[in-house]
């Protein structure tokens, strides 16, 4: 298996800083990129990814939600959450993150949640994909006679 | 000035495509080379209000400087460029929606040039009760999302493939609970997608969660939050991939939500590698997600047993790639002979690995990794002839012993454990071995006893 990433597009670089020491610690590649496409192409690699995408609702750009609907065409196995700095009311709210989520995001974050679980959030995302990727633990306490683990040396 | 265009042969009949629009009940429009308003049949005039006499002519153009219904008729760029599409659009005035208007745009290529476009409109959304409108991007966007999840991703030539699709069918037509049974990377969420794209609440959004992978508190705030998406009225679908492993607290919170009495219900759909019954009998699952949330039981078929789908599932895979590779005859046989425990996913990475070892060309049997090829080899080989019939002893025999053997090999020679391990004593285990002549392997050095230590701490 190739290192997992976590794979940022964002317009500033807190979201990266702020992913830095966990991806150090856990010896995930971090790579930070500002063009939706250059996220895409690596999105796209064959191995684990969290693809971290800053939004702007307010914005007319829809560049970086075209990035989450084409990352769950073309790399579905890599879960993308997206957050936004920009503060919206109630039902603007409950509106775009639906909308966001049908596109394919596994979370969507706004103020003040961003700051405070994106590690665990992403760690989480991280954690499921390398578990769907290596597979479930070894069920103990059976034998199974076409197990070749257990096969003739 | 002569007419440029071909002279009517005499054999075809005269059409009265007026005539013919004219009594259509889906609105059409039709705007020429000059993008101004040509004719608007009467369906359309009811949807927009508008008289065509006092509006022909209009300028159809995205420009702000355009009308609001000029904005929203105009066709994108790639139309008058000769390609058929459909956008999203906010009925006007308004900017944003819903409801909104899916308009179809076909363009009538001409000799040379563009005759015109004709537009089909259908109107699509209820107004959310006082809520805030969706942009026309992300509309837009959501809109092609869901043209990727038709009914066609399902079907096959396996009849368990024909079987899901009539029983993805059937779930789309009502709103009752689903609950999603396949192994893993077998598409149980793409399954619950194409339920839900094609079923009642399609307009709505699809919510997707996975619960092994968000912490619960993250899932409630979520759904139960402040500003929370379960009473905003615009879900249309929750998906719960492997609710079995959300606190039981929250699955009582769920439970309750989802057996409300109430209209604007987001239906739920649920995803397990096991049937609701036995995550209720192993006490991981709540009963109610068993007797109310599991109305309809789809199982998707694991991978091995839908072989004959594999050119069609590759041939849908192979859109995710950068390059389209061609696929060899010879690559097919060695697809066959492997058992696919990771299924679909699987599938994909085999694919896109063999893709980059053919670097732009067919994908052949020498791109596919080893294993495939030795499974496949081993496979082919002839078996080697049986020198006398089997009996019924003779067999159970060889099993008791394959299995005796691989349990001492689990348990690291141990008799104790490999006892165990087989459910018997570890007496009946030694007379067994005996008998079929089993050598005791060495056994494992036992631990030592830690010397006893008084108080004053010397031995």
């Amino acid at each position: 298996m190739r290192f997992p990433q976590i794979v940022v597009c964002a317009f500033d670089a807190w979201a990266a800083n702020q992913l830095r020491e966990l991806a150090a610690a856990q010896r995930w590649l971090l790579r930070e990129v500002r063009q939706p496409a250059a996220a895409l192409e690596l999105a796209r690699e064959p191995r684990p990814t969290v693809l971290v995408v800053q939004a702007d609702p307010t914005a007319d750009r829809p560049d970086p939600l075209r990035l989450v609907a084409d990352a769950r065409r073309l790399a579905p196995d890599a879960a993308a959450v997206v957050f936004s700095d920009v503060k919206l009311s109630d039902g603007d709210r409950a509106a775009w993150t639906a909308g966001v989520f049908d596109l394919g995001a596994r979370y969507v974050l706004f103020p003040p949640l961003q700051r405070l679980v994106l590690e665990d959030l992403v760690g989480g995302l991280m954690a499921a994909t390398l578990r769907r990727v290596v597979g479930p633990d070894e069920p103990g306490g059976t034998i199974d006679l076409a197990d070749e683990r257990y096969g003739d040396d | 000035m002569s007419d440029p265009s071909p002279p009517e042969p005499a054999d075809r009949p005269r059409f009265a495509w007026r005539t013919f629009f004219h009594k259509a009940t889906v609105p059409v429009f039709v705007v020429g080379p000059t993008r101004r308003l040509r004719y608007a049949n009467p369906a359309w005039e009811k949807l927009t209000g508008k008289s065509l006499a006092t509006i022909r002519g209009m300028r159809v153009s995205a420009r702000r400087s355009a009308s609001p219904l000029g904005q929203v008729l105009a066709a994108p760029p790639e139309v008058w460029a000769g390609q058929t599409a459909r956008s999203r659009r906010p009925v006007p005035p308004a900017d944003a929606g819903p409801p909104w208007w899916d308009v179809t745009f076909v363009p009538l290529p001409g000799d040379g040039r563009m005759l015109g476009v004709i537009g089909l409109i259908a109107p699509v959304g209820e107004k959310v009760r006082g809520g805030p409108k969706v942009a026309p991007a992300l509309a837009d966007l959501r809109q092609q999302a869901a043209a990727a999840y038709p009914f066609e991703l399902l079907v096959g030539p396996s009849p368990a493939s024909e079987r899901l699709l009539n029983q993805a069918r059937l779930a789309a037509r009502v709103m009752a609970p689903v609950w999603v049974v396949g192994e893993p990377g077998s598409g149980k969420e793409t399954l619950a997608r194409v339920i839900h794209h094609n079923g009642p609440t399609r307009e709505k959004a699809f919510l997707g969660l996975d619960c092994t992978a968000l912490s619960p508190a993250l899932v409630e705030s979520l759904l139960f939050g402040k500003g929370s998406l379960a009473n905003s009225g615009r879900l249309g679908t929750v998906y719960l991939k492997d609710p079995a492993a959300l606190p039981s607290n929250l699955q009582d919170r769920l439970a309750v939500l989802f057996t409300a009495d109430r209209a604007d219900l987001p239906r739920l759909v649920c995803g397990s590698v096991r049937p609701a019954v036995e995550d209720v009998r192993a006490g991981r699952l709540i009963p109610p997600f068993h007797t109310a949330l599991a109305v309809l039981e789809l199982r998707v078929p694991p991978l091995r047993e839908r072989l004959d789908d594999l050119p069609s599932l590759i041939d849908r895979l192979a859109d995710r790639l950068a390059d389209r590779p061609a696929v060899a005859e010879d690559v097919w046989p060695v697809l066959r002979t492997y058992h696919w425990p990771a299924n679909l996913r699987e599938l994909a990475d085999i694919l896109g690995q063999a893709a980059r070892r053919a670097a732009g060309g067919p994908v052949a049997r020498d791109h596919l990794p080893r294993l495939l090829r030795e499974k496949h080899l081993i496979a082919s080989e002839p078996h080697p002839a049986v020198g006398k019939p089997w009996t019924l002893d003779g067999v159970l025999e060889a099993v008791e012993k394959r299995l005796i053997e691989l349990a001492l090999r689990k348990s690291g020679n141990s008799q104790t454990e490999a006892a165990e391990l087989l459910g018997v004593f570890r007496a009946r285990l030694w007379r067994r071995m005996e008998a079929l002549a089993i050598p005791a392997p060495p056994q494992p050095p036992k631990p030592r006893k830690p010397k006893a230590v008084d108080e004053t701490g010397s031995e």
